[in-house]
C-alpha cells in the first residue's frame, strides 16, 4: 500500500480523468492518486489523506479556476505543507507569467496545455526525485 | 510781498515817468525865470480865426522855450486910423493908458500899416524894444523901408496872390476876366500887385486880368449883367468901404459878395475859406505863429540877433468842393498840389444814419446767426458725441461680437475636435475593449481548446497503454484470466459500459464515499485504493449482487480488468466529448470572426440569437457552479443592434455576473416585451454592485482600479451600443437579485 499520494487539482472533469488515469498507468502502485475540482476541496483531500497516514509528496494545479484559483491553492498548499512539491498546468500562460509564478510559488515545473505525456512524466519524476526542503 | 511790489510797480512808476511827460505840458516852474511882455498890435478884422491860431502857436513855441508870455492884444483899423492923423493920435493914447506901467519887451505888428504905427509907437514910448512885423503881404519892400530903423524884425511874405490867379484861371479857363479887387491901400502895395497882375499877363496871354479897387468894382459891378457872367473874382484881404459908409470884411463881406453876384470867388485868407470861396491860396498861420515865436525869441535871448527880415513860405493852395459841384468844375481842373476842402462825406457818412441802422440790424442777425450757430453746433457737437458714442459702442460690440464669434468659432473648433477626439478614442477605446474583449475571448478560447485536448491526449495515451503499450494490458489480463473470471468479466463489463457516462465532476465525491460506504455496509471492507480503483471501474453502477460476485477482496483480477475497461472506455467517451467541445468552440470562434468582417451584416439582431451566442462563448465559466436559466418571451421583436456589439453586451453582463457571483449562484436570463420594446434583464444572485459606485456604473472605469478582470470599461460599452438606437441599460437591486435591465426598441415585422 502507497503512504505518498499525488493529487491533482483541475475544474475541468474530463482532463482530472484523463490526467490521473495516465498518471496512474505511469507510476503504478507506488502512489495514491486523488482528486480535486477545486482548491477548497483539494485542501480538505490533502488533510484527509494526512489523517489516514498519507503524505501528499506532489500536488499538480491547473491555474486558472473559478474560487480559489491555482496560485491561491499552491500558495496555500506551501505554506502549510512546505514539504509538498508543487507543479501546475494551465491552457494559456506567457512565458512572463510562467516565470512570475515559478519564483513566486517555487514551482517545480510548469505543463502547458496539452502537454505531450512524456513531458508529462519527465516533469512529475523530476520534481519527485528533487530532494525536500527547497 | 515786496517783490510782488517791486515786479509791479517799478515797470508802472518807469512808465508813468516815461510816458506821461508827453501828456502834461511843461509845468511853469521857478527854473522858468523869463517872462515877457507882448503888446500885439492886430489888424481888425472881425472873423479872422487866423490871428488866434497865430497867437496860440507862438506863445506856445516860446513857452516849450522856457518863456512865459503876457500878450496884450489891441485891435486897430489900421486903414482909417493911416488916413487919419488925429485918429492915430488918439489910439496912441488909448494904448498907453490901457497898458499903463506895463513894460513891453517887444512890439508886434500885424500888417503893413500897423508896421508904420507899431514903430513910430516904439519910438516914441518904448525906444530900443523890437518890433516883430508880420502879415501875409509883407513883402522885400518893407525890408527896404525899415532898413535904416533899429530892431525892426519882420517876416516877409510872398504873396499867395499869384498862386490864387493861377487857380482862378486854372479852375475856369473859360473866364473872359479875372478881376484882382484889392481894398484901399497903400501905393506901395498896390504898384506890387499890377506888377503881378503884369507878370501873370504875361502868362496867360489869352486871358485878362484886371486890377479893380472896391470903390470901381462896387460902382462898376452893381448890377450883373449877362455880358459879365464869366468873370472871376479874387479878393485880397481887407475891409471893403460899401456904399453907405460901412467897412465889411471877412466872412460877412464873403457872404454878401456872394449875395450880390454870380461870380466865383477866389480868397488869400484861410480865415475866409468854407464861406463860399471857391478856392485860393493863403498861409497856413499855424507855421507863421512858430516861425515868429522863434525868431521872437532868437531876437529877445539869443546872443546872435537874427536876420532882419526872413521869409517865409507857407503857402497852401485849397479848393472848396461844393463851389466845384455849384460851378460845375471838373476835378481834373484842380491843380495837383491843392487840397479839396470840404470834401462832402462821403456815402458812409451821408448814410451814416442807415448805415449805421442797417450795421446794427446785420450785427443782430449775424449775432443771432451766431448763437443759433452755437446752439446748433452745440446740438450738433452733441449729436456727433452721441453718434460717436454710439459708434463707438457699435464697434466695441462688434469687436466684442467678433470676439465673442472667434472665441465661439474656436471653441466650436475645439469641440468639434474634441468630439471627434472622443469619437476616436471611444472608437479606439471599443477597439480596445473588443480587444481586450477577444484577449480575454482568446485567453478563453485557448482554455477552451486546450483543455479539451489535454483530455483528448491523455486519454489517448491511456487508451494505447492499456490496449498494449504498458507493461499489463487489458489483452494480458483477459488471456491471463481463466474461464470464470472471462464469465464474470464479460457479464459485468457490459453492465458498467452500457450505464457509465463520462465522468460529471461534482457528483465524483458522493459516488466515491457512496461506494465505500455502500462496501463497508455490505461488510465489504476494502482499502481506499481499492474503492477508488472501484469507483474508477465503475462499480458505482453495479448491484450489490454483481459486487459481491466479484469477490474484490480476493482476486482483483477482474476488477482490474473491469477498471481497465472502463478506462478505456471512458478515455473514448472523453476524447469523443473533447472533440465536441473543440469543434463547438472553433464554430464559435468562426461565426464571431465571421460577424467582425461581415460588412453585409444587418444591424438587426434576434435577442433569443444573441443570448444564445453569448451563452455559447462563456460556455465554461457558466459550466462550473453557476445555475443557469433562460427564458426568452416568445415572439420577442428584433432589435436595430447589430449582432456583434449586442453579443458584446450579453457577453459583458453575464461575465459581470459570473465574476460577482464568485463561479457559483444562479444566473437568470429573461426577455420579454413591454409595449413595442424589448426588456432584458440579466439577474444574478451575487452581491450586487459596490453602493459606492452605484452612480458611476455605467461611466468608465467605476471602480478606481480593477485588478486583471477587464478594463472597466465593460459597462460603459455596454450603455453606448444600447443608447446608440435609443435604447437604456439600468442597474437594479431587488430581492436579493442583481437585475440589469437592457430595453431595447423593437423592430416590427
Amino acid at each position: 500500500m502507497a503512504t505518498q499520494a499525488i493529487l491533482i487539482v483541475d475544474d475541468e472533469a474530463i482532463l482530472l480523468f484523463a490526467l490521473k488515469q495516465s498518471i496512474r498507468l505511469h507510476f503504478g502502485e507506488r502512489y495514491r492518486y486523488e482528486t480535486a475540482m477545486n482548491g477548497e476541496a483539494g485542501v480538505e483531500c490533502i488533510r484527509e489523506l494526512l489523517h489516514e497516514g498519507i503524505e501528499v509528496v506532489l500536488v499538480i494545479s491547473d491555474w486558472l479556476m473559478p474560487g480559489m484559483d491555482g496560485e491561491a491553492f499552491l500558495r496555500l498548499v506551501r505554506q502549510e505543507y512546505p514539504s509538498t512539491k508543487l507543479l501546475m498546468i494551465s491552457g494559456h500562460a506567457d512565458e512572463a507569467e510562467i516565470e512570475k509564478l515559478m519564483t513566486d510559488l517555487n514551482l517545480l515545473g510548469f505543463l502547458r496545455k496539452p502537454w505531450s505525456h512524456q513531458q508529462l512524466f519527465n516533469t512529475i519524476e523530476s520534481a519527485l526525485n528533487r530532494s525536500t526542503g527547497s | 510781498m515786496r517783490k510782488m511790489l517791486k515786479k509791479r510797480i517799478v515797470p508802472l512808476a518807469v512808465a508813468i515817468l516815461l510816458f506821461v511827460p508827453s501828456f502834461i505840458r511843461p509845468p511853469i516852474t521857478a527854473a522858468m525865470t523869463k517872462t515877457v511882455n507882448v503888446l500885439f498890435i492886430a489888424a481888425l478884422e472881425p472873423g479872422d480865426s487866423d490871428l488866434q491860431d497865430i497867437l496860440q502857436t507862438f506863445k506856445h513855441e516860446l513857452r516849450s522855450q522856457g518863456v512865459r508870455t503876457e500878450v496884450f492884444i489891441e485891435f486897430l483899423d489900421a486903414v482909417r486910423i493911416a488916413a487919419d492923423r488925429e485918429r492915430m493920435d488918439s489910439f496912441e493914447k488909448t494904448l498907453q493908458s490901457r497898458f499903463v506901467g506895463i513894460k513891453f519887451d517887444i512890439i508886434l505888428a500885424q500888417g503893413n500899416l500897423i508896421s508904420d504905427f507899431a514903430v513910430r509907437y516904439r519910438d516914441r514910448f518904448f525906444p530900443g524894444i523890437p518890433v516883430y512885423c508880420f502879415d501875409r503881404l509883407l513883402g522885400p519892400e518893407y525890408a527896404i523901408k525899415y532898413k535904416d530903423s533899429p530892431n525892426v524884425y519882420g517876416r516877409m511874405t510872398t504873396s499867395t496872390v499869384p498862386t490864387a490867379l493861377r487857380l482862378a484861371e486854372s479852375l475856369f479857363p473859360d473866364n473872359t476876366g479875372i478881376l484882382l479887387v484889392i481894398p484901399e491901400m497903400s501905393e506901395i502895395h498896390r504898384d506890387s500887385m499890377v506888377k503881378v497882375l503884369n507878370d501873370l499877363q504875361t502868362e496867360f496871354p489869352t486871358s485878362v486880368f484886371q486890377l479893380i479897387t472896391t470903390k470901381e468894382f462896387l460902382s462898376a459891378y452893381s448890377l450883373p449883367s449877362s455880358k459879365d457872367q464869366s468873370i472871376v473874382l479874387v479878393l485880397l484881404p481887407g475891409a471893403w468901404r460899401m456904399e453907405n459908409g460901412d467897412m465889411i470884411s471877412g466872412i460877412d463881406l464873403i457872404d454878401w459878395l456872394l449875395k450880390q453876384y454870380p461870380y466865383p470867388i477866389l480868397g488869400t485868407k484861410k480865415s475866409e475859406f468854407g464861406t463860399g470861396l471857391v478856392g485860393g491860396a493863403y498861409l497856413d498861420p499855424v507855421s507863421l505863429g512858430r516861425q515868429a515865436g522863434r525868431v521872437i525869441f532868437d531876437i529877445l535871448f539869443s546872443e546872435e540877433k537874427p536876420e532882419a527880415w526872413q521869409e517865409s513860405k507857407t503857402e497852401t493852395t485849397a479848393v472848396d468842393y461844393r463851389a466845384l459841384q455849384r460851378f460845375r468844375i471838373p476835378l481834373s481842373h484842380v491843380p495837383k498840389d491843392a487840397l479839396v476842402l470840404f470834401t462832402p462825406p462821403g456815402f458812409w457818412i451821408r448814410f451814416e444814419k442807415q448805415i449805421k441802422i442797417c450795421v446794427a440790424i446785420l450785427l443782430i442777425i449775424f449775432l443771432a446767426m451766431v448763437i443759433i450757430h452755437f446752439i446748433r453746433s452745440r446740438e450738433h457737437r452733441l449729436l456727433v458725441r452721441l453718434n460717436e458714442q454710439l459708434e463707438g459702442m457699435i464697434e466695441k460690440r462688434t469687436e466684442e461680437l467678433i470676439i465673442t464669434n472667434q472665441e465661439l468659432e474656436a471653441a466650436n473648433g475645439n469641440l468639434k475636435s474634441s468630439l471627434i477626439r472622443i469619437e476616436n478614442m471611444q472608437e479606439s477605446l471599443l477597439e480596445n475593449e473588443r480587444d481586450a474583449v477577444l484577449g480575454r475571448m482568446a485567453v478563453g478560447i485557448a482554455h477552451e481548446i486546450n483543455n479539451p485536448l489535454a483530455a483528448v491526449k491523455s486519454s489517448a495515451y491511456s487508451l494505447r497503454e492499456l490496449l498494449g503499450r504498458g507493461p499489463e494490458s487489458l489483452f494480458s489480463l483477459l488471456y491471463n484470466m481463466n474461464k470464470n473470471q472471462l464469465n464474470l468479466f464479460f457479464k459485468t463489463v457490459n453492465k458498467i459500459l452500457v450505464k457509465a457516462s463520462p465522468p460529471l465532476g461534482s457528483q465524483d465525491e458522493q459516488d466515491k464515499n457512496k461506494i465505500k460506504n455502500r462496501l463497508r455496509e455490505w461488510g465489504i471492507e476494502i482499502t481506499s485504493e481499492q474503492a477508488e480503483m472501484a469507483y474508477d471501474a465503475g462499480l458505482a453502477y453495479l448491484e450489490r449482487g454483481d459486487i459481491e460476485n466479484l469477490n474484490i477482496t480476493g482476486d482483483d483480477t477482474v476488477l482490474k480488468a473491469l477498471f481497465f475497461a472502463n478506462v478505456i472506455d471512458k478515455s473514448a467517451a472523453i476524447i469523443d466529448q473533447a472533440s465536441d467541445r473543440i469543434s463547438g468552440t472553433v464554430e464559435v470562434v468562426r461565426s464571431y470572426a465571421l460577424s467582425q468582417n461581415d460588412e453585409n451584416e444587418t444591424g438587426i439582431s434576434s435577442i433569443t440569437d444573441t443570448v444564445n451566442h453569448a451563452l455559447s462563448l462563456l460556455h465554461d465559466p457558466l459550466q462550473k457552479g453557476i445555475t443557469l436559466r433562460v427564458s426568452m418571451q416568445p415572439g420577442l421583436a428584433e432589435v436595430p443592434i447589430p449582432p456583434f456589439n449586442l453579443v458584446r453586451v450579453w457577453v459583458n453582463l453575464i461575465q459581470n455576473a459570473i465574476q460577482a457571483m464568485k463561479g457559483k449562484g444562479i444566473l437568470e436570463i429573461q426577455g420579454y416585451m413591454t409595449g413595442s420594446d424589448v426588456l432584458i434583464d440579466v439577474k444574478d444572485s451575487g452581491p450586487g454592485v459596490n453602493p459606492d459606485i452605484q452612480d458611476r456604473l455605467f461611466m468608465p472605469f467605476p471602480y478606481a482600479e480593477k485588478k486583471g478582470m477587464g478594463m472597466g470599461l465593460g459597462l460603459s460599452i455596454c450603455r453606448k451600443i444600447v443608447e446608440m438606437e435609443n435604447g437604456s441599460i439600468m442597474y437594479e437591486r431587488t430581492d436579493d437579485w442583481t437585475v440589469f435591465s437592457v430595453r431595447l426598441p423593437g423592430l416590427r415585422r
